[in-house]
C-alpha cells in the first residue's frame, strides 16, 4: 500500500533519514520506534508529503504520494498544533471533512456535523463539542486530534506519539480503538511505548536515521543496541507476548 | 460636526475611508494576529514608501505605487518565509529599509518641490481624495470577497496548515493569497493610519476583539467594530483639535485596549475568586 524506495530527507545539509526502503502492506499496523532525532516524524511527514524528499520515491496505492492526498488521516504531535486558535472543538473535527482543492461558499451540512460528533463520540469527547480550544485539557486535545483524523475516513491512519500526554486508562482505550480500526484501516504509529508495540502492532520499523530493522515485533538485543546506540532497559508489562527476545541469562 | 459633515466633501471622504479601513483591519487584522505575521506586515507597510516615492517621481497616483511595492514585498518575504530558516527576519528587515530608502531617494530625485511625505508616513484621513477612496473601496471589496467565499478553507488552513495540506487543500495558493491580501490591506490603511502606524490598526482592534470572543468570525466582526470606534474617535479628535488623524486613531485604540483588558482581567479575577470561595 505504501512503498518507500531509497528515501532520503535532508534539512539544510543535515540528513534526517537516509536510504530508507520500506513497504507497508494494506491492513498492516506498523509501529515506528527509535531514539529522539532518529527521523520518525520526518519519515511520516515524508509519506504525507509535508517535507520534500532529497532522494528516492514514495508511492501510495501505486501512485506518487503527492498525487494521492486525502487518503491519510494524521494525528500530529500535539505540541505542534496551536491550542489557542479561536475555534470550537467541533469546528476542528469538521476540518477533517474538507477534502481537496478549495471550497467556495462552503457550509457544513447537518449530516456532516453529526458525522463529526460521531467521531468525537468514538474518542469520548462528544460532550466537549462546543468548547473552545483553550478550555481543553492536554488529554482532551489529544483525543480531539484523533477525532479529526477519524473524520477524514482515512485508508491510512498516521499517529505521532498519540499517547504522550494521556493517562494510562485512555492509553488503553486508544490502543483498543486502533486495534478495532485496523480491521479496515492501515495504521502507522510512532511511539516510545513498548506496551503498544507489544499489544497491537503487527510489524515494527526501527529508525535511527537509517532503517535498522523492519519486521515482526520481536527485538533482539543487537537491534536495540544498534537503534539506541546503547544498551537500554525495555520492559513490557502485562502483555500477551514478548517484545524482547529471551536473554541468555534470562531464566 | 454633523453640519460640517454634510457640508464638506473632505469629511465625507474621511468617514468613508474610516469605514473601509475598519472592515479591513477587522478581517485581515485578526488573521495577521492569529498567524503571527505582524513583523512581516510591518515590513510590507514600510516597503510601500518606495512606491509612494516612485509615484511622485513619475507622476502617477502614489497609492498605486504603494500597492505594487507592498505586493512585491509580500510575495518576496512570503517566499523566503516558506523556505523557512532564520532568513525571514533578515528579508523583512531588508524590504523594510530598502523600501524606505528608495522612497527617500525617489523623492530626492524630483526636480519639482518635494511633496510632504508626512501624510503617507503618519496618515492624514482629512486629505483622502476620491481616487484614493475608489482604490480603497475596490481593494476592500476584493479582500472581503476572497475571505468570505472561502471562509471554511481559511479557517482550516489557519488552524493547521499541515493537516489542510494533507487533505489536498491548495495551501500554497492560500498562503500567497494571504500575503497579497496583507499588502492590499496595508494600502487601504495607508491614508488613514500611515505607513508607520498601519501595524497598530491591524493588531490593536484584533487584540481587543480577542478579549471578548473565542470564535474566529465573531472576532472579525468585533475587531471591525472596534476599528470603526477608533477611526471615528480619531477623526473627530483630529478635526476638532487639528491634530494628525493617524496618531489620534492609534492613541484612542491603544488606550481603549488597555482599559478594556484591565476591566477584562479584573472581571476574570472576580469570577475566579467567586468560584473558589463558592467551592
Amino acid at each position: 500500500m505504501i512503498h518507500l524506495e531509497n528515501v532520503s530527507v535532508c534539512y539544510k545539509n543535515t540528513p534526517a533519514i537516509e536510504q530508507v526502503n520500506l513497504t507497508v502492506e494494506r491492513g498492516d499496523f506498523l509501529g515506528i520506534m527509535g531514539p529522539n532525532g532518529g527521523g520518525k516524524t520526518t519519515l511520516v511527514k515524508a509519506v504525507l508529503g509535508l517535507v520534500p524528499l532529497s532522494g528516492g520515491s514514495i508511492t501510495i496505492c501505486g501512485k506518487d504520494h503527492l498525487k494521492s492526498r486525502g487518503l491519510a488521516g494524521y494525528v500530529p504531535q500535539f505540541s505542534f498544533v496551536d491550542r489557542t486558535f479561536p475555534v470550537t472543538a467541533l469546528e476542528v473535527v469538521l476540518t477533517g471533512l474538507l477534502k481537496g482543492g478549495l471550497h467556495p461558499f462552503f457550509r457544513y451540512t447537518k449530516q456532516q456535523k453529526e458525522e463529526a460528533l460521531n467521531c468525537m463520540e468514538r474518542v469520548g469527547i462528544a460532550h466537549l463539542a462546543g468548547r473552545n480550544l483553550p478550555g481543553l485539557s492536554g488529554g482532551e486535545f489529544q483525543r480531539l486530534l484523533i477525532a479529526r483524523a477519524l473524520a477524514v475516513h482515512p485508508e491510512i491512519l498516521i499517529l505521532d506519539e498519540p499517547t504522550a500526554s494521556v493517562d494510562p486508562a485512555f492509553r488503553q482505550e486508544i490502543y483498543a480503538l486502533l486495534g478495532k480500526l485496523n480491521e479496515t484501516v492501515t495504521i502507522l504509529l510512532i511511539t516510545h511505548d513498548m506496551n503498544a508495540i507489544a499489544r497491537e502492532v503487527k510489524t515494527i520499523a526501527c529508525l535511527n536515521r537509517t532503517l535498522v530493522y523492519h519486521g515482526e515485533p520481536h527485538l533482539t538485543e543487537h537491534i536495540i543496541n544498534k537503534l539506541y546506540n546503547c544498551p537500554i532497559d525495555l520492559v513490557a508489562h502485562g502483555v500477551p507476548h514478548r517484545v524482547l527476545e529471551q536473554h541468555e541469562g534470562d531464566r | 460636526m454633523i453640519q460640517a459633515l454634510l457640508t464638506y466633501q473632505f469629511l465625507q471622504h474621511a468617514v468613508l475611508a474610516c469605514l473601509l479601513a475598519s472592515i479591513v483591519c477587522g478581517i485581515i487584522g485578526v488573521i495577521v494576529v492569529e498567524k503571527k505575521l505582524l513583523m512581516m506586515t510591518g515590513g510590507i507597510a514600510h516597503t510601500a514608501l518606495g512606491g509612494v516615492g516612485l509615484g511622485y517621481l513619475l507622476g502617477f497616483e502614489p497609492i498605486l505605487g504603494a500597492a505594487v511595492f507592498s505586493t512585491a514585498a509580500a510575495i518576496g518575504t512570503g517566499f523566503v518565509s516558506k523556505k523557512g530558516g532564520k532568513n525571514t527576519d533578515i528579508t523583512i528587515a531588508m524590504f523594510w529599509s530598502l523600501g524606505m530608502a528608495l522612497g527617500v531617494l525617489f523623492i530626492a530625485c524630483m526636480k519639482r518641490y518635494p511633496p510632504d511625505l508626512n501624510s503617507y508616513l503618519f496618515g492624514n484621513i482629512l486629505t483622502v481624495t476620491s481616487i484614493n477612496l475608489y482604490i480603497m473601496a475596490i481593494l476592500t471589496f476584493i479582500s472581503v470577497i476572497i475571505i468570505f467565499f472561502f471562509f471554511n478553507d481559511w479557517k482550516a488552513w489557519l488552524f493547521d496548515s499541515e493537516f489542510a495540506s494533507i487533505s489536498g487543500m491548495k495551501t500554497t495558493l492560500l498562503e500567497y493569497t494571504l500575503f497579497i491580501l496583507i499588502a492590499l490591506s496595508v494600502v487601504v490603511l495607508l491614508r488613514v493610519a500611515g505607513i508607520m502606524l498601519v501595524i497598530a490598526l491591524l493588531s490593536v482592534p484584533a487584540a481587543t476583539a480577542a478579549l471578548f470572543t473565542s470564535k474566529l468570525e465573531t472576532r472579525m466582526v468585533f475587531a471591525s467594530i472596534f476599528g470603526i470606534f477608533a477611526c471615528f474617535s480619531g477623526l473627530y479628535l483630529s478635526y476638532r483639535w487639528n491634530i494628525p488623524s493617524g496618531a489620534a486613531i492609534i492613541v484612542v485604540s491603544v488606550s481603549a485596549y488597555l482599559l478594556l483588558s484591565a476591566v477584562h482581567a479584573a472581571a476574570a479575577r472576580t469570577k475566579k475568586h467567586t468560584v473558589c470561595t463558592a467551592a
